[in-house]
């Protein structure tokens, strides 16, 4: 993309602006609305002032995790998008490729073979475990050839481990119906039924991962000039990659454990970021992070709305939403070269 | 025979036949003979030996023509029919893949993920989880209208993909892109329809969703057969366009390459592959992205080659199709496919350092 006549990354700061209040927007959109909506006074009041109603236990008890997860989420994904593109330089990667989703289905599905029905924080550790594993392993055999060189090598040892997850997922679905109704629902991707229990689990995961991605971001301005020339400004390139890989795993996987594996927000919400806001990694990370937060609050709630008294999964309006979106962009524009 | 030259070129025999030009090097010859070898032994374990017990020579008296009705319907029906429905399906399936690995320059660029299957498969799904709507087309079974379902939904994708990347001409990005978005539409509609079916449905559907062969017929081996003989014919005459383009878009043209035309032909071919294949065993997935890339190191190719994609991805399929065929409780192929596939090409990765992987 060239940049406009003014010097380029003078409007960063408005752009960053604007998405903050964006988030912030969205989840007071999310607090707002739901099988009924409530007055944004309401919201304020039992949020800050402590008011006891049952509008307020609705938006504590329920909204207000969900809405947080949600949050959680949305920016994990879409940073670990941009970090996945930034590293592999590949602009189809999504945080997925490590085989962390199809790790955390077959967490969740060896779980539901296993015990039948589980709580909602049960669900999160058993997702979670099951991508760490899976990040692990692709970690542990793919990290042995990198003495730098972009991370292409690790994204296809990835994609091979999920084809052997996966398989292993579908023959625990295809051999026991219970699983398969777990799975059924877990797969689509949504928010709905989460606690506090469960965010207490995922919450350190997400936190290291977001600081490490934002710490990360400084150097994968010069990896994107190819690894001798980082290695010439200075940046110790094997040291980015693991930190890199480490980052993108715990967001990664804490996103996916929170809601289920909508990868395709984490492929696009880079895409929505660069063309934002340009190519400096340190500005596109965090700029991700944020599209993805706002574009999964507002799909949930969406969701929510749409479909009273009942809901359409967030992952299902997302895909709607997101798709034409997506379509329209790469119709429009001059695609920007990674 | 006309039109026929050999040459020595690099460190192997080139060997020109009409437009299909190729050259011998012992590393392919090597990988080539020995997957073809294997695949004529795994060929004829499928055919001689099953549930029921054959005799051998029996069984080649059926092949030849001149067994029982049982011998022949076990034999020639169920077994070879099956058999080459499992080769037939592999080859289309690692043509495909090799070919969209190719033109966008991406190893993960699968059919998979350009919507293709997914949009055969919620067409199929409609049709499985909402029996009722199998009913308006007549008094069929709604097993047999999946096959026409999946490839009028994987035509109509092909369609919507194609028609929304034009813009004066295609761009490889752009397609894919296109097709990522499709795909997304395609697959939340296929848990849309999964989370609200009935779980006896949503339990057939997930298992034509993971790719089997228990049904193919000879019927099948008919129809897939043409289609890919012409997805062979016409790699082995753009061989030379595609390593043409592997070097880029700005480059090929100097070379008389015209990228623009050579990647709509490998695309539409690539895309057809996915689609029968779809239509006879389901959207058994990463076929079309672990065979190129396996196929890539063993044969020691400059990038995913389509041909001997093809070969390794009928090899696995029919490898996959064997162990699921003698399994205790029968799984549909696509389960063995990856279980087999995915280890063999994190071996061939660990065994060979490569820079390049498209």
């Amino acid at each position: 993309m060239r940049s406009p006549a003014r010097p380029p990354g003078s409007a960063l700061p408005a752009i960053a602006g604007a998405l903050v209040a964006g988030t912030a927007l969205a989840v007071l959109f999310s607090l707002a609305f739901g099988s009924n909506a409530i007055p944004l006074r309401q919201v304020l009041g039992a949020l800050f002032a402590g008011v006891d109603s049952d509008n307020a236990t609705v938006i504590t008890s329920q909204r207000l995790p969900r809405t947080l997860l949600g949050l959680a989420a949305g920016l994990a994904i879409g940073m670990a998008g941009a970090l996945m593109q930034g590293h592999t330089r590949n602009p189809l990667a999504d945080p997925g490729l490590f085989g962390v989703n199809a790790g955390a289905a077959f967490g969740v599905a060896c779980l539901a073979f296993g015990l039948g029905v589980a709580s909602p924080a049960l669900t999160v550790v058993a997702a979670l475990l099951g991508a760490g594993i899976a990040a692990a392993l692709v970690v542990l055999f793919g990290l042995r050839g990198v003495s730098g060189g972009s991370l292409v090598r690790l994204a296809i040892m990835g994609t091979a481990l999920e084809a052997l997850l996966s398989a292993l997922t579908s023959a625990l679905i295809l051999l026991d119906k219970g699983t398969l109704d777990v799975l059924r629902f877990w797969e689509v991707g949504a928010l709905s039924d989460r606690d506090y229990a469960a965010a207490a689990w995922v919450a350190p995961a997400a936190l290291a991962g977001c600081v490490l991605a934002v710490a990360n971001a400084f150097s994968l301005n010069a990896l994107g000039l190819g690894d001798d020339v980082a290695r010439s400004l200075g940046t110790r390139v094997r040291t980015s990659r693991v930190a890199g890989v480490a980052a993108i795993t715990l967001l990664a996987g804490s996103a996916t454990a929170i809601c289920g594996p909508i990868a395709f927000l984490g492929l696009v919400a880079p895409h929505g970021a660069r063309a934002l806001a340009g190519h400096d990694q340190r500005w596109l990370v965090p700029l991700a992070g944020l599209i993805g937060a706002i574009v999964l609050l507002v799909a949930d709630t969406l969701g929510r709305i749409i479909a009273r008294p009942g809901e359409l999964e967030a992952g299902i309006v997302m895909a709607l939403l997101g798709a034409p979106v997506l379509l329209a962009v790469t119709r429009r524009r001059r695609l920007a070269a990674l | 025979m006309t039109g026929f030259a050999t040459a020595r070129a690099g460190r192997g025999r080139g060997v020109l036949v009409g437009p299909v030009g190729l050259v011998m090097r012992t590393r392919s010859v090597v990988a080539g003979v020995v997957v073809v070898l294997l695949l004529a032994v795994l060929l004829a374990v499928s055919v001689l030996t099953g549930d029921l017990d054959i005799p051998v020579g029996r069984a080649l008296a059926a092949l030849a023509g001149d067994g029982t009705r049982i011998e022949n319907l076990v034999v020639v029906d169920h077994r070879l029919s099956r058999a080459l429905a499992a080769v037939l399906v592999g080859f289309a399936l690692g043509c495909a893949g090799a070919l969209t690995q190719t033109i966008t320059r991406n190893p993960i660029a699968s059919p998979d993920i350009m919507g293709v299957s997914a949009g055969a498969g919620l067409f199929a799904v409609f049709l499985v989880t909402r029996p009722e709507t199998a009913k308006a087309f007549g008094d069929h079974p709604a097993g047999q209208l999946l096959a026409p379902a999946a490839i009028v939904g994987g035509l109509l994708t092909t369609a919507l993909i194609l028609g929304l990347s034009w813009r004066a001409g295609f761009d490889g990005m752009r397609l894919i892109l296109v097709g990522l978005g499709v795909n997304a539409i395609a697959l939340a509609g296929v848990s849309f329809l999964l989370t609200r079916a009935d779980l006896e449905n949503a339990q057939a559907a997930t298992r034509w969703l993971t790719g089997s062969l228990a049904g193919a017929r000879m019927g099948d081996v008919l129809f897939l057969a043409p289609l890919a003989l012409i997805g062979a014919a016409v790699c082995a005459i753009l061989a030379r366009d595609l390593a043409a383009l592997r070097l880029g878009r700005d480059v090929a043209p100097t070379l008389g390459t015209p990228p623009g035309r050579t990647e709509a032909v490998a695309l539409l071919v690539a895309v057809l592959l996915t689609s029968g294949a779809v239509a006879v065993a389901g959207p058994i997935a990463f076929v079309a992205f672990i065979a190129p890339q396996a196929a890539l190191r063993a044969f020691g190719t400059a990038g995913p080659p389509p041909l001997a994609g093809g070969l390794v991805g009928a090899l696995l399929v029919l490898a996959a199709d064997l162990t699921a065929a003698r399994l205790p409780t029968e799984l549909p192929v696509g389960v063995p496919t990856a279980v087999i596939g995915a280890p063999s090409l994190l071996y061939l990765l660990n065994q060979y350092r490569r820079r390049t992987s498209a």
